[in-house]
């Protein structure tokens, strides 16, 4: 994470958080439609379409959280949990579940037991994902 | 007399023959029932996950594509992709409120 100085009204200054976001989706238009508004919201977003390549990813960068799809073909959202939580690398992230599953709460306990930090559910706006994942900023870092 | 014994004889072994079948048609009912009420069993916890799973399925493929149609009309309502004019503003708040009303529904119905 890396703070910015804002200036506003001239006069003072305040501290933002820039936040960098793996979004891992199978769906293009919602990676690219979150991606742009957490970029215009100046925060960076990286994104991956396919499983595999996000599981690649999470394993090879540091990211303030990673949105996680549980649905996807060929390697799905649950594959990238186990695959991480088999190499002990699942709470090295914030690992939060991105789905427009209707039953994740089915099986959340046992994902959250495996290392996954929280679930959220689409369709989300914009507005409350930013504000969800800036909380989140700031319990980490108290 | 002979005829008598031959036609009782035949009598019984009719009555014993009709109760023996009876007997059978009363187990194979028995069994038809206990099979009837096993395939019934089967076919109504098999509906039950068919009809999860089904509901789950519309339920993800309405989600997911609502996802995209709720955050670019909060995008566009907001003006971060240029200003709007009124008109432009109240109908995309038209369009906003009926996606709320689609995402009622859907947590309503499904």
């Amino acid at each position: 994470m890396v703070f910015y100085a804002q200036k506003v009204f001239n006069t003072t200054y305040t501290l933002y958080e820039v936040m960098k976001i793996l979004l891992i989706d199978d769906n293009k238009d919602i990676t690219e439609m979150f991606s742009k508004y957490l970029k215009l919201n100046d925060h960076e977003c990286h994104t991956s379409n396919d499983g595999r390549n996000g599981l690649n990813m999470i394993e090879n960068q540091k990211y303030d959280a990673v949105l996680l799809d549980l649905a996807m073909p060929n390697f799905s959202g649950i594959d990238v949990i186990h695959a991480l939580a088999e190499k002990n690398k699942i709470r090295n992230q914030k690992v939060i579940i991105f789905t427009a599953s209707s039953k994740p709460n089915n099986d959340l306990d046992e994902l959250i037991q495996m290392g996954v930090h929280s679930c959220l559910t689409k369709p989300m706006d914009p507005d409350e994902l930013i504000s969800y994942l800036e909380n989140l900023e700031v319990k980490n870092i108290e | 007399m002979l005829l008598k014994k031959i036609l009782e004889k035949n009598e019984y072994e009719s009555t014993s023959n009709q109760d023996l079948l009876n007997h059978h048609i009363s187990e194979l009912e028995q069994t038809s029932l206990t099979a009837k009420k096993f395939i019934a069993h089967i076919l109504d916890d098999n509906s039950t996950v068919i009809t999860d799973n089904l509901l789950e399925k519309i339920h993800h493929n309405i989600r997911t594509p609502l996802t995209p149609i709720k955050g670019y009309t909060d995008m566009l309502l907001s003006e971060n992709f240029g200003k709007l004019n009124e008109d432009q503003k109240q109908k995309l708040k038209l369009v906003s409120e009926n996606i709320k009303q689609l995402e009622n529904n859907i947590e309503e119905f499904l």
